[in-house]
């Protein structure tokens, strides 16, 4: 066998000679017995050739039946298929771009379905791992639940196996090892690194004893703040270090890889959270945990949710009065770990990845077109080989060959062309996604790849076999010349396929019209201040350092008329919050005159301490009343300035000017002096909510942003501030610089990302379509010059054949981009979550995507079109 | 193409081949002729069909080929039968009589 297959390979010329010499001895010898019984010799050969059916033929079957055929019928193809595409280089350069454009933005879409949604999540089990959290109706500033129902939890729950938490951010001033610098870390249970199931890279965790109330000062550091601040030497373990005046060991260090499921939690470094084991019921022993718990193997979701709310049903009348209206109507959510991260760029990802598909689908339309087309003019050679002995399998076989070569060299193209995008579509991913580095091509999108290939070049290899199947190859080469009409089976395939892409690309564009429309109503949307020319940075002042009010207040005070005096800076102002950045507090707020809400319901409203220039450095305009002055001091009366939303949600129809509002535990009254303008203070997306502002020295924070107006440049006015902010105190962190533009420009980028790569991927689906457009109607005046030339020999004006061609282009693309229409109307409901403030069956949008598709439908009809007109007939029917 | 002989059923054709080359070494012609003979024209095989199952029993090792001349003095390619060809005529006989009783059991059962 083995011997045979060599032979077979390798012996090739002799083993062909023998089958040669011995079919031809066969018809010899049939013609010789044909002879014996009295036929002429010339009589007796042609029998005998008639009754062997073929030398050719015969020696194909033998051949075909080979061990080894395969090999050697694959290697005849490949070669063939290779002259093929070296002979048609324009030809096979388009199919190979169009595939590898196509086959290169799905492998880039793919790996990044693969990494967000397919792959496994880098902690231990991440199946059954929840994120637990609480959303109060009557209070929904707080963002998560309390420890009492975290420690109920983790108590008495009977279904998950383990249950850890982790808190807010822990901003810092650390000193050691460098200049002073505010670092942001977390707080987190002794257990938490253990249900993620990471390992430090150095030291150990924190245990039980340490994460107790009281237990002396412990931290794990982060591997950059270990790197950064002290060189990464090992001995750091077992070190003492300062942070905002409490001496804490180092125990441990981080593992380079290490980053919190949660979004928006930095990790500098770890602190034990230190939660009572037994908590009160008193405000004070309030605070907020994220949970995050592992499912026994095996419980339903739903299961562990009603266990949670009857757990927490139980103790609710063990709950002092204020929580009993806080909490009431309140949700308790459990959100797989996946889908919790995922959650808002998943959708955007599957719906691009669902555009590029649509891409790839056009893009193998259009070649198999074009493989039509060739496919009819090659019919006179399929013909030949035919007669030469091939079957129809093995024609089919060969012209497969031919498109999978095309397929592979254009999937090989688009390896390339995927993976090099991948860094353009990480940069698109909002940077708190921290999966996004976990982006890249594994195994699984290259067997993707591989399959798109396979799968292009099957799709796009069928059309010429289909199309020849129905040309019946004896009758071809009985046809004298090109003269002859195509069956019209050919063109409804043709016209068929250019409709269906037509309408694909329609979807696709009106997809990308809804973005760009939504993108330009939120970029034109009034922030409600003027970003330009506005630099900020946020200045936190350490606990140790400045422990009273007044203490800040002085260097606040300092600080502005330091600022102010730089020169070219117009106006400074300080403000503990910032428009598209949000308010540091919110405080509960009430009314003074209105009769008392049941305690623990006040409204909280997010509330800032600013300084008197404020609403005028960032032109946030006065509509009622006075801002605030220099003479709103600590010890003045105190006042406040609402927004207009805050004057129409309290004060409907009424002069909030002069009114009182209440707040803290002893009532103070505040008296309302100004209404100033809304502006989007939560993000461009949320619509203004109400918010109160107050002067910084009455209601004082740590942490405020320094906001300056100038006519300089960035650099220099970044470098004066930190001069001044140096001179009076050096050990002062300044940290997160940035124009109110880039802060704008950042509140924009996740609807900038969607709509670039949308239209990124309806503009190649609308060229595609264009091609496939002009290419259906050029074959078609150059098949039918012979009828264009007639017929002008006949009379017809140059403006009736015009008409003619561009008539039936435009049939095939108005009957596409109807189909599209309907199509769209269905598709784009899946982008709802994606679009701001514009229905995703917008008429104008879909309007004008539909003018837009047909002008360029027209154009693409309107080349081949002039080219037959300028058939000069007597050329024409000259030719062959 | 209308063909007078009768379809082959699948495995016969090499049941035949290796029945008439045991009786001795033949070119493809004479065995062509030899199985029209002995199954009385029922079976006329094409060289369609003969000269592939003959490069493949080739191939199996129950055939081995050499040149030789035929009766008309012409150079021609003679098969015969080898060791494992012969057991294969063994093992091909029992199972064509086994499916030969079971279909004609089939045909007869009431």
């Amino acid at each position: 066998m083995l011997g045979a297959l060599l032979r077979n390979l390798f012996r090739r010329r002799q083993v062909e000679h023998d089958l040669d010499q011995e079919v031809r001895a066969y018809a010899d010898m049939l013609a010789d017995e044909k002879a014996r019984r009295g036929m002429t010799r010339p009589e007796a050969d042609r029998a005998a050739r008639i009754e062997l059916g073929g030398i050719e033929q015969v020696k194909e079957q033998v051949r075909a039946s080979r061990s080894g055929a395969w090999l050697d019928i694959l290697a005849a193809d490949l070669r063939y298929a290779l002259r093929m595409l070296r002979r048609n280089p324009g030809f096979s350069a388009v199919v190979v771009i169009t595939l590898a454009l196509g086959i290169g933005a799905n492998t880039a879409l793919f790996s990044v379905v693969n990494a967000l949604l397919l792959r496994a999540l880098p902690y231990k089990d991440a199946d059954r791992l929840v994120y637990v959290t609480e959303y109060w109706p009557h209070e929904p500033m707080v963002p998560a639940p309390t420890n009492f129902d975290f420690t109920n939890w983790r108590t008495h729950s009977q279904l998950v196996e383990r249950i850890e938490g982790y808190g807010g951010d822990r901003t810092v001033t650390l000193s050691a090892g460098g200049e002073a610098e505010r670092i942001a870390g977390t707080a987190v249970t002794a257990g938490l690194l253990d249900i993620l199931g990471i390992q430090p890279a150095l030291g150990r965790n924190f245990t039980l004893e340490e994460d107790r109330p009281g237990a002396p000062g412990s931290v794990m550091l982060g591997h950059q703040l270990w790197q950064r601040r002290f060189g990464g030497t090992p001995e750091i373990v077992g070190k003492q270090i300062e942070m905002d005046g409490v001496t804490r060991t180092i125990v441990g260090v981080l593992p380079a890889s290490f980053a919190f499921p949660d979004n928006n939690i930095r990790q500098e470094f770890l602190l034990p959270m230190g939660l009572p084991l037994e908590p009160g019921m008193r405000e004070s022993d309030f605070r907020i945990v994220r949970v995050l718990a592992r499912l026994k193997p095996g419980v339903r979701l739903e299961a562990v949710h009603t266990e949670f709310v009857e757990l927490v049903r139980r103790t609710a009348s063990q709950e002092p009065a204020q929580f009993v209206t806080m909490r009431k109507d309140m949700e308790i959510r459990l959100i797989p770990l996946r889908q919790w991260l995922t959650g808002s760029v998943s959708s955007a990802v599957l719906v691009l990845q669902a555009a590029v598909a649509m891409v790839l689908l056009i893009g193998c339309l259009n070649v198999a077109n074009l493989q039509i087309a060739r496919g009819i003019a090659r019919r006179k050679e399929m013909a030949l080989r035919s007669a030469l002995g091939a079957g129809r399998a093995r024609i089919t076989r060969q012209l497969l060959t031919e498109s999978l070569l095309l397929s592979s060299l254009g999937g090989a193209a688009g390896l390339a062309l995927g993976s090099g995008a991948l860094n353009l579509i990480r940069s698109y991913l909002p940077a708190s996604l921290h999966l996004a580095d976990t982006i890249r091509i594994d195994p699984r999108v290259l067997a993707f790849t591989l399959a798109l290939a396979i799968m292009s070049g099957l799709v796009t290899g069928l059309a010429p076999v289909l199309a020849l199947m129905r040309a019946r190859l004896d009758e071809t080469l009985k046809e004298g010349s090109s003269r002859t009409t195509e069956p019209g089976s050919h063109h409804r395939l043709h016209r068929g396929l250019v409709i269906a892409e037509v309408a694909i690309a329609m979807v696709l564009l009106a997809g990308s019209g809804l973005l760009i429309r939504s993108f330009m109503r939120m970029a034109s949307l009034d922030p409600g201040f003027d970003p330009d020319g506005v630099l900020t940075f946020q200045v936190a002042l350490p606990a140790r350092k400045y422990a009273t009010d007044q203490s800040r207040n002085s260097l606040y005070t300092h600080l502005l008329e330091r600022a102010a005096a730089i020169p070219g800076v117009q106006s400074a102002a300080i403000g503990a919050g910032l428009p598209l950045i949000g308010s540091r507090s919110g405080v509960g707020t009430w009314f003074e005159g209105r009769p008392a809400p049941p305690p623990g319901g006040r409204p909280t409203i997010p509330m800032a301490g600013v300084s008197s220039d404020y609403f005028d450095t960032l032109r946030i305009p006065l509509l009622r009343g006075r801002a605030f002055t220099e003479a709103d001091r600590e010890n003045s009366s105190r006042v406040v300035v609402v927004n207009q939303a805050f004057a129409d949600q309290f004060f409907p129809g009424q002069e909030p000017v002069g009114k009182n509002i209440t707040q803290g535990v002893r009532n103070d009254p505040k008296e309302i002096v100004g209404i100033v303008g809304n502006v989007r203070q939560a993000g461009l997306r949320i619509a203004a909510e109400p918010a109160i502002y107050a002067p910084y020295g009455q209601f004082t924070e740590p942490e405020e942003f320094l906001i300056l107006r100038s006519s300089l440049s960035r650099a220099a006015m970044s470098a004066a501030a930190s001069g001044v902010i140096r001179s009076l105190d050096p050990n002062l962190p300044v940290y997160d610089i940035a124009t109110m533009r880039d802060r704008l420009g950042e509140a924009l980028s996740t609807q900038r990302a969607n709509m670039t790569l949308m239209g990124i991927f309806a503009a190649l689906a609308l060229l595609l379509a264009a091609i496939g457009i002009f290419g259906v109607i050029a074959y078609m005046v150059s098949r039918r010059s012979f009828e264009i030339g007639i017929r002008m020999a006949l009379g017809a004006q140059k403006t009736d054949v015009l008409k003619m061609v561009l008539s039936h282009g435009m049939i095939l693309a108005l009957i596409g981009i109807a189909i599209g229409l309907g199509g769209a109307l269905a598709a784009t409901r899946a982008m709802r979550t994606l679009l701001f403030e514009i229905s995703p069956s917008d008429p104008w949008t879909l309007a004008a995507s539909a003018i837009l598709f047909v002008g360029v439908a027209a154009a693409a009809c309107y080349i081949p079109a002039r080219r037959a007109v300028r058939v000069d007939p007597m050329t024409t029917l000259r030719h062959d | 193409m209308p063909s007078e002989n009768t379809d082959l059923l699948p495995g016969t054709l090499d049941l035949l081949i290796l029945q008439t080359l045991s009786l001795g070494p033949q070119h493809g012609l004479g065995i062509s002729r030899r199985i029209e003979q002995i199954t009385g024209g029922t079976f006329r095989v094409m060289p369609g069909s003969l000269f592939p199952a003959l490069h493949r029993m080739e191939e199996q090792g129950w055939l081995a080929a050499e040149w030789g001349e035929s009766e008309t003095n012409r150079k021609a390619k003679y098969y015969r039968l080898t060791k494992s060809g012969s057991r294969r005529l063994g093992l091909e006989k029992v199972r064509w009589d086994r499916v030969a009783l079971a279909i004609r059991n089939a045909l007869e059962a009431r």
